[in-house]
């Protein structure tokens, strides 16, 4: 879909019912669509394509009342993406008596796998609390997804940022282990596990603290809630009723670093909700508000997607003094950095066009 | 019905459109839908892959050698 006027079969994507990009699919010389390999992968090309290359055999013995080409039947249609989940589910119990012990095993695992990707679109339609929950369960019960991208690549990743906040080290352990076990050459996700190691570290630090100050060691707060911050592992709302005691025990250095964690963790909130469907110019104003203001400004790592929230708000606003100030206050906040530079240069280019 | 066919012949279709992000920078004029669409055809997967971009010759040539098509739907943004 180019959208150039004129381009020829520029709607076949809708025609053949698909919305999103990239989709990829097998079809014939009719332009009939006869499957889709389940992700973006050459493995998935490859099932998708050797699949189609036996199905007509395996639909005739199938039809000829043979109980094992039912089951591989209904196998292969599953991996073309022929078949949805629940028709799938209903269609596996037909065929089980007549499964042989493999194919027994790819249905049960493909029962697993459609349930997997039934959260994943839980998950991101917006109850990842749920999902993920439903996640684990799922792993307790000893069902893990296919190491595909669309289900384990999901499940994994989704399960490891859904139990982030938790805050229990041995849970992120135990995921880690499972992303490492599944995917033992995916960097990203060999990264994504690390990361969870690291926190559980750091919880374990922090566990060792608390431990301590129940113990009636005093003058600890501080140091616990640090680690808190830097892990991520507490809203923004507890840190705030917690500061209060902490700053009483804090260094000068850790009552800086306390600062900076809170500034952080505001901002962060202002930009996850600006992205994540919030309201922009309550948003926006909000962040300029607080930049403009005498409070710390972001650390870096927040920093550089709060500037695009900025750009983007004060843009919206289609005022020229505001496009004006949000470049004047990141000057002020953020001297000598390019970026900022760039971006503040083109909101008063655009305020000069209106 | 499915031919018994063992080779495949890769049509790559779309490419183009909004693809600027929401938060990017404005900076000068968009580029029109043609030139992302021919940015994104001058990509080397498109020559590596040797990926046809004529939806009905495709199609002509996937009857006359008895071959599937292997279709990819893609935009500017998109991978």
């Amino acid at each position: 879909m180019s959208k150039i006027e004129g381009r020829a079969h520029d709607d076949l994507l809708l025609t053949k019912g698909y919305g999103g990009f990239p989709t990829l699919a097998f079809m014939d010389a009719d332009g009939e669509v006869l499957g889709q390999p389940t992700d973006r992968s050459v493995e998935a090309f490859a099932a998708c394509r050797d699949a189609l290359q036996v199905i007509d055999a395996v639909t005739a013995k199938a039809e000829a009342g043979d109980p094992e080409a039912k089951a591989e039947l209904l196998l292969l249609e599953h991996s073309l993406g022929r078949v949805n989940a629940e028709a799938f589910a209903a269609r596996a119990e037909t065929v089980r008596g007549g499964a042989n012990q493999a194919q027994l095993a790819r249905i049960d695992q493909a029962l697993v796998d459609n349930e997997v990707w039934e959260l994943v679109g839980e998950s991101y339609r917006g109850d990842a609390e749920a999902a993920g929950a439903s996640m684990l369960a799922l792993l307790d019960a000893g069902k893990r997804p296919s190491a595909t991208g669309k289900y384990g690549g999901n499940f994994w990743g989704i399960l490891g940022r859904w139990a982030r906040p938790k805050g229990d080290p041995s849970l992120l352990r135990r995921i880690a282990t499972g992303m490492r076990e599944d995917f033992p050459d995916d960097k990203g996700m060999l990264r994504m596990a690390n990361g969870l190691e690291e926190m559980a570290t750091g919880l374990d630090n922090r566990d060792a603290l608390v431990a301590r100050q129940e113990g009636g060691e005093e003058g600890l707060e501080a140091k616990i809630l640090l680690i808190e911050v830097e892990l991520g592992a507490l809203t923004l709302e507890e840190l705030r009723k917690r500061l209060p005691a902490a700053r009483d025990v804090a260094t000068d250095e850790e009552k800086q670093a306390l600062a900076q964690g809170e500034a952080d963790m505001e901002f962060k909130q202002l930009v996850d909700s600006f992205w994540g469907g919030g309201d922009r110019s309550v948003l926006g104003k909000r962040m300029f508000d607080l930049l403009s203001g005498d409070g710390l400004a972001p650390s870096e790592n927040i920093a550089a997607p709060m500037w695009s929230c900025l750009s983007v708000w004060a843009s919206g606003t289609g005022e020229k003094e505001t496009m004006r100030a949000v470049a004047a206050v990141l000057r002020k906040r953020y001297k000598d950095n390019t970026r900022v530079e760039r971006t503040a240069k083109s909101l008063e280019d655009r305020a000069d066009k209106l | 019905m499915i031919s018994p066919m063992k080779e495949t012949i890769l049509l790559s279709l779309g490419a183009v459109l909004l693809g600027a992000p929401l938060f990017a920078t404005p900076q000068g004029p968009a580029p029109s839908n043609e030139q992302k669409y021919e940015k994104k055809i001058r990509k080397e997967f498109v020559k590596y892959g040797n990926w046809a971009l004529d939806y009905d010759a495709v199609r002509q040539q996937a009857k006359e050698e008895g071959k599937l098509i292997f279709v990819y739907f893609t935009r500017s943004y998109s991978p």
